[in-house]
């Protein structure tokens, strides 16, 4: 079969991404905050329709309204969470202030497939390429067992088992991702993520800091080089031409631009970084970009979205 | 004038091939999708607002979900559109208005933002700071400064005796307070004096060896005490606390604001007064000198003492480095000396107190 390849581009302009972020910050702080919900839906509106695949810009349909109310319920559960936890602080007895902090941090733990379960059904839904919506199909009791069974896992081989859990949760995420009628999935070990991490750490420090930079490259290419799209049984790879060079040419360039403009070069630094990733993706194999047909559901609900960003977890699709 | 596009129906990732008429009803598409030829309709009001379109290429997003697209790379297109539809509300994205001032729109807009940060870190915050200090419980303020007085003193030798004399001494003044006004001697050779919030003084012995008379003692505690009455250090407290509640905001970092406040509140002495507090202790104290019928050249003579200091050690006392310019401070008392005409009375009460502290301190 002809090996078709089929590029992703990104065209950020840093220029208008710096009046974008620029307004967003501006609103934000003469609303005292409530206007994150809407500049974080603008950036990445901004963001998907510089991002383009085969061609054809990606476009994310979601909204500040869609993203306030899940903000609203987000920010509900998580002060329920604080609060209970420092009545336990207030209330003198030493057990109950244990029970207060054990019902938090349990409470947190959570939170995190919940968040990751809503955020990413949120998210695809609000995806599109060429019109065609992405969805997220998981099963939340599914995802609970791989996060408590990786999480319990993690704690008592002290962070070893890490690797494989992050591998676990990556192909069940991304094997529930559809485009349409086509099928995403990953093809990761764990063993090969923990090999990367184990040198990644120790030659990292030996050479002092210079294998950082092949560190970096070796987690890009586990993550891309090993995920799937499956159309109409054809199954295509996406690959990744990352080299170290680009990343230490672009981490030097990230660098001036933060810090000799005092912050106000960030914006191109976001884009330049994106452009690093995005710019060295393509898929390879028979995909047929004309022939993906529209199957998802709409969902708008963003709570688990905003739990993510408040968590600080960041899904690297 | 027809334009050529691509149309995406929201079915299928086809882009057919399509022409494009605008007619006073709308946009007219025509499209062949391998079979059969079709024509449909959009009409402005279901075509959806697009903040990010650029000038080269536009995409339209139209009617409910599954959505469909238009897109059409021909600048024209754009011109012509805002032409037949001024009103329509696709291309009244809000950010769009910023993109089309050009490059010295986004440039007013980065200065009016640094403008407005300016701003707000060197007259708001402060003027806010201040407002909230204001309003502060004096209960909030002694636990402040007890927390800090515990982490000043520690590992600090107390001077029993001579905190004793020194409280004396001060209730001697008759200053009127809502605050309880404590002072504690600590035996060390620092040359400085701290007010702390709620009360607590702490005057290391070190000030008091550079002293020969009760009114310079009288001096440096109606300035320690102007600083705890006017509120100084919550004040400051305050400022510097929504200064870095700002620049969390800005660099999104809320993890270092609570360190910040742990830190401040342990730490009140590495704080420093700025200036204009200082100077403003200095005018208070003076003035509360003169209502007691104390002599003012004590306030002078209390500067002279730790600038002569300042010759001798060859260091700048700690006092005197966060402090205005002892120069300026003595040309200032001295001037409000004599403006204001008035007679100081003796107090013998006073000075046995301060012979007892000194020859405490001498033995």
């Amino acid at each position: 079969m002809e090996i078709v390849s089929t590029k992703v581009n990104f065209y950020g302009d840093g220029a208008k991404y710096f009046g974008i972020l620029i307004v967003n910050l501006l609103l934000t702080i003469v609303t005292l905050g409530l206007y994150y919900a809407w500049a974080r839906a603008k950036n990445l509106q901004y963001l998907y329709g510089e991002t383009e695949f085969a061609g054809s810009r990606f476009t994310f349909h979601g909204t500040g309204r869609e993203m306030f109310k899940g903000f609203v319920k987000a920010i509900a559960i998580v002060l329920m969470l604080i609060l209970v936890s420092q009545a336990g602080q207030f209330s003198g007895s030493k057990v109950i202030a244990l029970l207060g902090g054990l019902i938090y941090t349990i409470g947190i733990l959570l939170l995190i497939p919940i968040a990751i379960h809503g955020g990413l059904r949120y998210r695809m839904s609000r995806t599109s390429w060429r019109g065609i919506h992405f969805g997220y199909r998981g099963d939340l009791k599914e995802l609970f067992d791989i996060c408590i069974k990786g999480i319990l896992l993690t704690i008592f081989t002290l962070g070893i088992y890490s690797s494989w859990f992050h591998c676990n949760l990556r192909r069940y995420l991304e094997s529930n991702i559809r485009l349409g009628n086509c099928k995403f999935s990953f093809e990761g070990k764990g063993g090969d993520l923990f090999w990367i991490n184990f040198k990644g750490l120790f030659l990292s420090i030996f050479t002092l800091g210079i294998y950082l930079f092949w560190y970096i490259r070796n987690l890009n290419h586990y993550s891309i080089n090993n995920s799937r799209i499956e159309q109409d049984g054809n199954i295509c790879s996406f690959k990744s031409s990352l080299a170290p060079g680009d990343v230490f040419v672009t981490g030097f360039i990230i660098y001036f631009l933060v810090v000799f403009t005092l912050g106000l070069g960030t914006p191109w630094a976001i884009l330049r970084q994106m452009r690093m990733v995005l710019d060295n993706v393509e898929l390879e194999g028979a995909f047929n970009p004309d022939a993906v047909i529209q199957t998802e559901e709409n969902y708008s609900d963003a709570t688990g979205d905003d739990l993510l960003s408040m968590l600080d977890i960041g899904l690297d699709f | 004038m027809t334009f050529d596009g691509k149309y995406f129906d929201g079915k299928s990732s086809a882009g057919y091939a399509a022409k494009i008429q605008l007619n006073s009803f709308g946009i007219q598409i025509s499209y062949t999708d391998g079979q059969s030829g079709n024509s449909i309709e959009w009409t402005p009001d279901k075509i959806h607002a697009n903040d990010f379109s650029s000038n080269q290429k536009i995409y339209l997003k139209y009617g409910e979900y599954p959505f469909q697209y238009l897109e059409v790379n021909d600048p024209r297109f754009v011109s012509e559109l805002k032409e037949s539809f001024p009103n329509a509300k696709f291309h009244k994205g809000a950010y769009n208005f910023l993109f089309s001032t050009g490059v010295m729109g986004l440039v007013a807009l980065a200065m009016a933002f640094i403008g407005l940060l300016a701003l707000t870190y060197f007259y708001i915050l402060p003027a806010v700071g201040e407002h909230v200090a204001a309003t502060v419980p004096i209960e909030w303020e002694k636990k402040l400064g007890d927390a800090s007085f515990d982490k000043m003193v520690e590992g600090e030798k107390i001077d029993e005796a001579n905190s004793k004399r020194m409280n004396e001494f001060f209730q001697q003044l008759h200053y009127k307070s809502d605050y309880k006004i404590e002072v504690v001697v600590v035996k060390d050779k620092i040359v400085n004096a701290f007010a702390l919030p709620g009360g607590k003084i702490i005057v290391y012995e070190g000030i008091l060896r550079t002293m020969n008379d009760s009114k310079k003692l009288a001096a440096l505690l109606s300035h320690e005490f102007s600083h705890v009455q006017l509120r100084h250090s919550t004040k400051n407290l305050f400022r510097s606390l929504s200064s870095y509640m700002l620049l969390s905001v800005i660099f999104g970092d809320a993890s270092g604001l609570t360190a910040v406040v742990i830190q401040n509140a342990n730490q009140l002495k590495q704080l420093g007064y700025s200036r204009s507090l200082e100077e403003e202790a200095d005018k208070n104290g003076l003035k509360l000198m003169k209502e007691r019928h104390l002599d003012p050249a004590g306030m002078e003579g209390l500067f002279r003492a730790l600038k002569k200091e300042e010759g001798n050690a060859g260091d700048v006392p700690e006092f005197l480095s966060t402090h205005p310019l002892t120069i300026d401070r003595i040309n200032y008392v001295r001037k409000d000396v004599a403006k204001h005409n008035y007679t100081s009375i003796e107090d013998a009460g006073l000075d046995s107190l301060w012979t007892g502290i000194k020859s405490n301190l001498d033995e």
